[in-house]
């Protein structure tokens, strides 16, 4: 038998394993095609598919189109118009550059595309089956038209690795609903199976195509951020950290007008949320960051999902610090705003409702359902519609007028001794007392950390608590933090240590289970900073002081407790995240009873 | 079972019981009290709970002898609205009873008396006599230190120990709450008690023992049994349960060697304390700060929001400077315990307990942690 010899592997070949990389399924498909319209300077690209794109996907632009030369030349093995040099891949602007989408496309399916230049009388169709290319004049619109059907037909083995339809037609929206929050201002729209399943109109600000990609329900209100520094812009739009849910894909990604993924940067922006994201949860975030090209590797995966940045650490820092400054400046940090009363006019509560914003976005907490009822859809392309589905117009944590002091509200009474309910100016307003007081104590302790220290009183009994193996050994890291917060904590016999001090705060509860809990989030996960540490314990110490949920208030502490509200900052967030407080606009709540 | 009364003297007896039943499950047979027929001129009025038993005797005439169980929290709404006039109380097929008293008339809601639990009888093997004054001091010096916290069960009580001497014995009384400490020391008449004993009285015992001595004899046997502490007098017993704990070594806290000590008024002390007080909202960590200089006594307390508060006290003192902070809550509770026109401040070291104490009764001890801010 003949040994292999080692031999050139035919171009069509070549085409398919790079095809490999380059097409997993349908929605690489659709990503590539997309992508080369929105650098094609398209500002309407329609994608149809049917059978999750496996029978066709079809992408069609009204880029710039191709000339003949051009449009045969583009199925060629890295044959492309946006890079000619070594320097060019160094700074690269455009979404493609690697000139193999097409061929790799052309390999693996049965591949047409028409395309026509503005200025050109006729356009040109180009087809390419099983390796062979034919190219011939045709009729049709400027720009370019790419049909791509039965993927795989050749390729059984990848075939057989395809999900379902269902699957194939939810990552073909994915990909296009992270393509069109790159690029707001591009009509998008994806028509599946004949039904027209996403329609992107096109957007002047972010937030509005983020309202429409994720809805108003998920996303909450919103906040611009834009900052940077070095060279590195950010800008991008966050959601309400108490709408987040455990699902990290909300946060997208957009490094030079890219959708990518990047772990670190992900975690920056999460980090910037800080204590009002709860553990694991995930707000509706877009963030975008343009930096040089030459200091971001794009040409890292063939699908260029992923990048690598020249100094990353610093890339993550800078998203972390303007995202931390937009959430301090959120409506919803803020949270202590409410309506404020209405100019001279709009006397009654209900005239104040309809009376929002004239030009500006409508802003979703404060408009009743009638008002958003009466906008035309869809709305004229110039002013970008608000989103129409928000099953919560009406409860909403904040909103954005003028500042409510909660020390001015009638106190109503507690609900379940867990809820003060008070009245305000034209609003019901509920609040959770554990969440809302454990907040003030975190900050009160956090603002004492920050000035002479946390009041820490002695023991008159020491107490010593029995801790599980695994902790006790992590006592002595622990010591520093713990002492920062008050405690005074000294290593016992065996898994036991010693309490000797407690914070001042904790006044007469048993030292035990807060120093439990505050060892565990004191030795909790190596990476975990000194900073973050302390936050942990702070948060565990200001839990344990608080009142909770359950217990009864009488009017003088449920009172002290609102007017101590006013000041805190993020009064409506607990330190973990939760959300405590809701207010309801009282015509709202009228409306229950046709009122 | 039927009986009349003077209104006084039900009315003093439901006094005694009317903290112990149930008050929130009111289905709960505990939730009842238990009227017994005593011969022909008395009726015994029983009152339960987990932790505490009543037992009160008091002269009433009765007409048909027998017993009732009655809703507690009936009769005693009821009893307080009635009229000066006799009560009687008729008992009624159903179990009910009928209560008139005057042109008044109530049914109250009662059950089968079988139902209720036995009574727990007391068996005690040692006894001391105690001057009824002294425990009600017990119970206004010291009980306000027990802690609540059910995290430290065996701190939920006021540990009484008891010291035979010579003829007599001693007497301690301690309540703390790991913050505070509060101890009682007095001497009392005789005790049949071989050898010293101490036991943990349940705090909702300390809560019913004042209303227990209200209108009580002058001395008051105290008797501890296993599991309990009964006091008795000629009209009854309140049977406390015990905390079968270990009560902390509270000797070791008490400090001995002081560097700093001085006397102030005690009232004015106090108002200075109320008066640094006012800035502190309710809802923090009261702190008052006292700065000891030269003749003088500053009281100061500050808050970021709400100001500051700055009062002087003259006071003979030459010693060292001292500046130390307390809980104010703490402060005032461990003043208005005390007796006597002035108080004695010990201060060993800021980590350690400061004692407040009346100068003139080394009886009565205050023990309170300083904060260190």
């Amino acid at each position: 038998m003949d040994s292999p010899r080692i031999r050139v592997l035919p171009q069509h070949l070549v085409n398919q394993i790079a095809a490999g990389e380059v097409v997993e399924n349908a929605a690489s498909v659709v990503k590539e095609l997309v992508e080369n319209a929105i650098d094609a300077g398209a500002a309407r690209v329609t994608v149809e598919a049917e059978r999750g794109g496996l029978d066709l996907v079809r992408v069609t632009d009204d880029g710039c189109g191709m000339t003949p030369d051009e449009a045969i030349l583009a199925i060629e093995r890295h044959a492309t118009s946006k890079i000619a040099s070594a320097e060019d891949l160094a700074a690269i602007r455009t979404l493609g550059f690697r000139g193999e989408a097409l061929p790799s496309i052309a390999s693996v399916a049965t591949f047409e595309m028409a395309t026509r230049t503005r200025d050109a009388d006729a356009g040109t169709r180009v087809s390419a089956a099983g390796g062979t290319v034919r190219s011939e004049p045709a009729a049709c619109p400027p720009g370019t038209s790419i049909s791509v059907r039965d993927l795989f037909r050749d390729v059984p083995a990848r075939l057989k690795f395809q999900k379902g339809e269902r699957t194939q037609s939810a990552a073909i929206r994915d990909v296009l609903d992270r393509i069109a929050l790159a690029n707001p201002r591009v009509h998008m729209s994806l028509i599946s199976n004949g039904r027209r399943a996403v329609e992107h109109l096109p957007c002047e600000r972010l937030a509005d195509r983020v309202a429409v990609v994720f809805g108003r329900e998920a996303s909450g209100e919103t906040a611009d951020v834009a900052g940077g520094r070095d060279g590195v812009r950010v800008t991008g739009v966050l959601g309400e950290p108490s709408r987040a849910k455990p699902d990290p894909s909300r946060v997208v990604l957009l490094v030079n007008g890219r959708p990518v993924f990047d772990l670190a940067i992900r975690r920056a922006v999460a980090s910037a949320y800080g204590v009002l994201l709860p553990q694991g949860s995930w707000p509706v975030a877009v963030v975008r960051v343009d930096l040089d090209p030459a200091d971001v590797d794009v040409n890292v995966h063939p699908r260029k999902s992923e990048v690598r940045f020249r100094s990353p650490r610093e890339v993550a820092g800078i998203v972390f610090g303007v995202i931390a400054e937009a959430v301090a400046s959120a409506p919803w940090s803020a949270s202590t705003t409410v309506a404020s009363p209405a100019p001279a006019g709009g006397a009654s509560a209900e005239g104040r409702m309809g009376g929002a914003s004239a030009g500006g976005p409508i802003d979703p907490a404060w408009t009743g359902a009638r008002e958003a009822i009466a906008l035309p859809w869809p709305a004229p392309v110039e002013a970008p519609p608000p989103p129409l589905r928000d099953h919560d117009l009406f409860a909403t944590p904040v909103a954005s007028r003028g500042r409510m002091r909660f020390a001015d509200l009638r106190y109503v009474g507690q609900v379940a001794n867990t809820v003060l309910v008070c009245e305000g100016d034209g609003v019901v307003v509920f609040v959770d007392q554990h969440a809302a007081h454990e907040r003030v104590n975190y900050e009160r302790l956090w603002r004492g950390l920050s000035g002479g220290g946390i009041a820490s009183e002695p023991l008159m009994f020491p107490e010593v608590v029995r801790l599980p193996p695994d902790e006790a050994g992590r006592v002595e890291d622990a010591v520093p933090s713990l002492a920062r917060a008050g405690f005074e904590v000294e290593p016992w016999s065996g898994d036991s240590v010693a309490v000797r001090a407690v914070p001042a705060v904790l006044r007469g509860r048993s030292a035990a289970a807060v120093v439990r809990e505050c060892l565990a989030a004191a030795s909790d996960g190596s990476e975990a900073s000194g900073d973050s540490r302390i936050r942990k314990v702070v948060a565990t110490v200001a839990c344990h002081a608080s009142v909770r949920a359950g217990d009864p208030l009488d009017e003088r502490e449920a009172r002290a407790l609102l007017a101590s509200m006013d000041g805190i900052d993020l009064a409506g967030y607990c330190p973990h995240g939760r959300q405590s407080v809701v207010v309801h606009p009282l015509p709202a709540v009228l409306r229950w009873f046709g009122r | 079972m039927e009986f009349t009364a003077a209104k006084k003297d039900f009315t003093t007896a439901l006094g005694k019981a009317q903290g112990i039943p149930e008050q929130k499950n009111l289905s709960s047979v505990m939730a009842n009290v238990l009227l017994e027929s005593v011969g022909t001129d008395a009726v015994r009025l029983t009152a339960q709970s987990y932790e505490v038993t009543l037992v009160t005797t008091f002269p009433a005439k009765v007409a048909i002898e027998g017993r009732m169980a009655l809703s507690g929290r009936s009769l005693f709404d009821a009893t307080r609205m009635l009229p000066d006039a006799p009560v009687s109380l008729k008992g009624l097929p159903n179990h009910w009873a009928d209560l008139v008293a005057g042109r008044t008339e109530y049914k109250v809601p009662g059950i089968l008396p079988d139902n209720m639990p036995d009574r727990q009888e007391p068996q005690t093997t040692d006894e001391v006599k105690v001057p009824r004054e002294m425990l009600l001091e017990m119970v206004e010096r010291v009980g306000f230190a027990m802690s609540s916290d059910e995290g430290r069960p065996n701190l939920n009580g006021i540990f009484l120990k008891v010291d035979p001497l010579a003829g007599n014995a001693r007497v301690e009384a301690v309540a703390t709450d790991g913050h505070r400490l509060a101890r009682l020391v007095r001497q009392v008449g005789e005790a049949q008690a071989p050898h010293a004993f101490g036991v943990i009285v349940h705090r909702k015992g300390v809560a019913e023992l004042k209303r227990f001595l209200d209108e009580a004899d002058t001395e008051v046997a105290a008797g501890f049994q296993r599991n309990a502490v009964v006091f008795r007098v000629s009209s009854g017993y309140l049977l406390v349960r015990q905390i079968e704990l270990d009560y902390p070594d509270y000797q070791r806290v008490v400090p001995t060697d002081f560097k700093w000590k001085f006397t102030v008024d005690r009232t004015e002390f106090a108002r200075a304390v109320q008066r640094a007080a006012v800035v502190i909202s309710a809802d923090k960590t009261p702190l008052v700060r006292l700065k000891l200089e030269g003749g003088r006594l500053q009281v100061l307390a500050q808050d970021p929001e709400r100001g500051d508060a700055h009062t002087e006290i003259d006071i003979q003192y030459s010693g060292e400077p001292l500046e130390i902070s307390y809980n104010n809550r703490y402060l005032l509770d461990a003043l208005g315990a005390l007796p006597g026109h002035d108080v004695l401040l010990s201060v060993k070291d800021l980590s350690s307990a400061t004692t407040v104490a009346n100068p003139s009764d080394e009886g009565v001890l205050q023990l309170i942690m300083p904060v260190r801010v």
